[in-house]
């Protein structure tokens, strides 16, 4: 058995109107202090079960924008992770999300030396005025040059990260922006369909009329859209919002999707473990000065822990893997809840006949149509 | 009921010239339970401390509407300026045409009736039907003009509309401001002058009115009565002469106004009996009391079942207080005979009661007493009124519930009730009710002018064109001006039909209606298209017709849901993720599914709640 390892900078240069993450907009911030509270959580789990004895088979640094954090922070952690976590699989998968408005050559030259060898740029949009509604600090042109600069300093696994249905975005603009996409070239694509969350600037502003979100059916549109370009570009779709070239898929984020287990460290970073018997959910505290407080004393800095029930690790299990393209194995459901997903949820066999669900060599999954109303074939396990 | 066990008074059984039985009537507002106050007080009957609240009102509610729901009766003792005690019983009447039987009964009790007119706003609807239904029962009136303190106060002017309206000599009013206490003792000598006293054989076989009922929790149902011939006497037995059941006469008494036991109630005499009666059903008012071993020959006349009139549904919000619910309709029923319910099954709203009401002011009320007396939330449905389908074989079938029409082919034809509404209005705003009127399907029967300003209107309505916003219309049109009353007049047939609502195939049994073929077309558009905005986007189109019979007259389409994806799986935070589907499956469970569609509670209380403008 081996796990994923995420670790959260909550830390950004500004807000972003549309993020609802465990972010905060800081002029400076305490990046020691931070990384030895992440090493004190690290301690902390890594020498108790499950964790201990366990490989770790990715480190994912996300956030906020761990790109603030300095390559020499960023080593100590590292550091810790080689000293007490022995086990490491030998492929292990190291990303980096960064924002380009805080890049330069050598600092990823330095994130490529520690041995991070994937990065994953958010660089949303090519349009300018897209990039401003959406409150982004970096141009265009930012963005392209990191990544060829990542290139030159060696990263040969780069996932970009796009936003559509931007107010004021077209199908014709989505158009510009994939070809320019394209033309870098990256091995993985996240493209967001952008989401109107709770207690955020663009809910608001949605509102009160003040934004005016792209209608349905241009959603739809622009999804189907970007499905088929990708695929003609040689980008596999395996998940609802990613695509990659062949072998290049997220193996952190697939862990996620397929009920692996994860440890998450850093303010409101969450954690699973897929035992006992039906799983479990933590998550520390949101708050940074208050996390760093209890992880330096007490060494953990759980906030909320939630055990499943196993109603819920079934919908979970059906929700999680159904967003993979390739869907499950029924096998494999039958063999985690000794029942047959049929029985389990005996809708299923109207979701198949409505066109939404498909079964195909003993795998169950979404049909190109089920894709677009995912959510509402979702909510029905549960 | 607190029952002082004082000296029994005897009262003046063989001597009926120191009686008078009168009530008061009057328009809503015009001052009708403020006069009766000033007269309890006067004679004494209310000491000081108790006035201030109305004394005959006993409801909270009736205090707050001001209008009295439940007759009561008191006697008041009263040294008359030659000299002489007189007994005047009060006898107190509901103050609205939704009760026009049990007017109509109290009013049969009495001799004579005072005719309260607001000094600045004259004689209007409820004053004319009132006074009719006075002269009607050949009682006496005594006009009083009321609020004469009020800066607008105009006596002149309503003197000689009571002239020229109600036909009486406006040189008889008396002028009277209740609040203020002015002309109190020449309503008093008015009413020894003007009321005769009333008439009736000691020795006959008991023959007595039964006017009011209430129910008692110990006593069962208490009734007021009114003794024409003969004597009552404690311990006697008594026959309700409509059922034929007997009962023996436990007690007897008097309301001064505290209830104070009598031994015996003669002719002319008003006094409340218990005997030990169980529902205030089998105390049927207008029904004759007598005497079952020497039974009266002539039982009192103009008895009859009151029927309810306006039906609408009523339904808790929380499912969970359908219990609740069924205790408090069951309690109200107890103290209203004229209200009805029955269970009734609604797809949209579950469980609930399908109730009757004598008219909307009855309605209203008994909403209000649910809502506020036992604490219930109520959806009600739009109310509606009773058909009657007359089949080809000859078979009447009352249809309340439109889903309970019989088959079109069965049909003969449908009929609908009338009734003749009195409307008052200031002539500036006839054009705009004359228009209300010819919109709701009414035919004018009479236009009459009261002096320059004033008109009345008389048309025959159909029931069913007023029950839902009649009142509130014509009180728009006429910026509150119009005052409006009505009697039911008969059953009519009309061309009906009953319009369904359908959806993706299936009759919404909940939504279907009976409408004049005339409108049919109309609300069939109106409500499709209310329908499709408020059914959200499912999977696939949902198509709304609204038909009658096979034909359809108005279709609209929901599409399908194009798109609903959430893009992003947060960062490990999947509980977050699982709660929001979580949501929107509670969401789902909340609507109620007709076929495949889902359909949010929302949009069928819109619909059944109110008419569509």
């Amino acid at each position: 058995m081996s796990f994923s390892l995420y670790i959260h900078i909550p830390y950004c240069l500004v807000k972003c109107p549309y993020c609802d993450f465990n972010a905060y907009a800081v002029r400076t911030w305490p990046e020691e202090r931070y990384i030895e509270a992440l090493c004190a959580e690290l301690r902390h789990y890594v020498s108790r079960p499950p964790w201990d004895g366990q490989a770790v088979a990715t480190v994912y640094f996300g956030g906020g924008t761990p790109s603030l954090f300095s390559p020499v922070s960023l080593q100590r952690f590292l550091d810790c992770v080689a000293k007490l976590c022995p086990f490491v699989t030998e492929d292990i998968e190291m990303t980096i999300e960064a924002d380009p408005a805080t890049l330069t050559r050598d600092k990823l030259a330095a994130y490529r030396a520690l041995g991070i060898n994937r990065l994953s740029l958010g660089l949303q949009s090519f349009q300018p005025h897209l990039l401003q509604t959406l409150g982004r600090l970096h141009k265009a042109e930012d963005g392209t040059r990191a990544l060829e600069w990542a290139r030159e300093v060696g990263f040969t696994n780069v996932n970009a990260d796009l936003i559509f249905a931007v107010p004021g975005q077209t199908l014709a603009l989505l158009e510009e922006d994939l070809q320019q996409l394209f033309a870098l070239a990256p091995e993985h694509l996240s493209l967001y369909n952008l989401t109107y969350e709770e207690h955020t600037p663009f809910w608001t502003m949605r509102n009160r009329g003040q934004l005016q979100p792209v209608d349905e059916e241009t959603e739809a549109e622009m999804y189907l859209l970007i499905q088929e370009r990708c695929r003609a570009q040689g980008y596999r779709h395996y998940e609802i919002s990613n695509f990659a070239r062949p072998g290049f898929w997220s193996r952190h984020n697939t862990t996620y999707w397929q009920g692996g287990s994860y440890l998450g460290l850093g303010a409101g970073a969450h954690s699973y473990v897929s035992e006992p018997p039906w799983g479990m959910r933590w998550s520390n505290i949101k708050n940074p000065k208050t996390y760093m407080a209890k992880a330096l004393t007490q060494g953990e800095a759980n906030s909320t822990v939630e055990v499943l029930t196993r109603a819920q690790a079934m919908g979970e299990f059906a929700f999680l893997q159904l967003r993979q393209l390739e869907g499950f194995p029924l096998s494999q459901f039958a063999d985690r809840f000794g029942v047959s997903f049929m029985d389990a949820f005996p809708h299923v066999t109207e979701l198949i006949a409505s066109g939404l669900l498909q079964e195909a060599a003993g795998r169950i999954q979404l049909t190109p149509r089920g894709l677009l109303l995912a959510d509402t074939i979702f909510a029905s396990f549960f | 009921m607190a029952y002082s066990r004082q000296s029994h008074i005897s009262a003046p059984t063989m001597d009926t010239t120191h009686i008078r039985n009168f009530s008061i009537i009057a328009h809503i507002d015009h001052g009708k339970s403020t006069l009766a106050d000033r007269l309890l007080s006067y004679t004494g009957a209310v000491g000081e401390r108790e006035r201030g609240a109305q004394f005959l009102d006993t409801m909270d509610l009736e205090q707050e509407r001001g209008i009295t729901i439940k007759a009561r009766t008191v006697r008041l003792r009263y040294r008359a300026q030659n000299g002489e005690e007189y007994y005047l019983n009060l006898i107190d009447t509901p103050g609205h045409v939704d009760f026009s039987y049990e007017v109509s009964r109290s009013l049969s009790a009495c001799e004579g009736a005072i005719l309260v007119v607001d000094a600045t706003q004259g004689v209007e609807a409820q004053t004319l039907a009132n006074a009719y239904l006075a002269l009607d029962h050949h009682l006496e009136l005594l006009p009083v003009i009321n609020k004469i303190d009020l800066p607008s106060a105009d006596p002149d002017r309503v003197r000689k509309e009571i002239e020229e309206v109600i036909g009486l000599d406006g040189n008889d009013a008396l002028l009277v401001s209740a609040k203020e206490g002015w002309g109190i003792p020449e309503v008093l000598e008015g009413i020894i002058r003007v009321f005769p006293p009333p008439r009736g054989d000691a020795r006959a076989p008991l023959k007595a009115l039964l006017f009011d009922s209430w129910f008692d929790p110990y006593q069962g149902a208490v009734i007021l009565v009114r003794v024409f011939e003969g004597v009552l006497r404690q311990g006697r037995r008594i026959q309700l002469m409509s059922s034929g059941r007997i009962y023996e006469v436990a007690r007897i008494g008097v309301f001064a106004p505290r209830p104070m036991p009598v031994e015996e109630l003669g002719p002319g005499e008003v006094g409340f009996v218990m005997a030990g009666i169980r529902e205030v059903t089998e105390a049927r008012i207008g029904d004759t009391v007598t005497d079952p071993d020497r039974p009266t020959g002539t039982p009192l006349p103009g008895f009859k079942t009151v029927k309810p009139m306006v039906f609408s549904g009523l339904y808790p919000v929380e499912p969970n207080q359908y219990d609740a619910l069924r205790d408090a309709v069951e309690k109200l029923r107890l103290n209203d005979a004229s209200f009805t319910y029955e269970k009734e099954t609604s797809l949209a709203l579950g469980f609930g009661f399908r109730c009757g009401f004598l008219g909307l002011l009855h309605m209203e009320i008994v909403q209000e007493r649910l809502e506020r007396e036992f604490g219930l939330e109520l959806i009600t449905t739009t109310p509606t009124v009773e058909y009657r389908a007359v089949k080809l074989s000859g078979e009447v079938v009352w249809v309340e519930n439109p889903s309970l029409l019989p088959p079109p082919q069965e049909i003969d034809h449908i009929e609908e009730p009338f009734i003749l509404a009195t409307i008052h209005v200031p002539t500036e705003f006839l054009g705009n009710v004359l228009q209300l009127c010819q919109e709701r399907r009414g035919v004018q029967r009479e236009l009459k002018y009261l002096g320059a300003n004033r008109a009345v209107l008389l048309y025959e309505l159909p029931l069913n064109e007023v029950v839902v916003d009649f009142h509130d219309r014509l009180k728009s049109v006429s910026r509150g001006y119009a005052s409006f009353d009505y009697d039911f007049l008969d059953f009519r047939p009309a061309d009906l039909v009953k319009l369904d609502i359908r959806i993706n195939g299936e009759v919404v049994d909940a939504l279907s209606l009976i409408v004049h073929r005339d409108q049919a077309y109309m609300r069939g558009r109106e409500l499709v298209q209310k329908m499709r905005e408020l059914i959200p986007r499912q999977l696939f189109e949902v198509v709304i017709q609204a038909a009658i019979g096979g034909r359809v007259i108005a279709r609209e389409t929901v599409k399908p849901l194009r798109k609903n994806v959430t893009a992003k799986c947060y960062g490990g935070d999947i509980t977050r993720k699982r709660k929001l589907l979580e949501k929107q499956k509670e969401g789902k469970r909340r609507m109620k599914q007709v076929g495949r569609v889902e359909i949010p509670q929302e949009a069928f209380l819109a619909l059944l709640r109110v008419r569509s403008a």
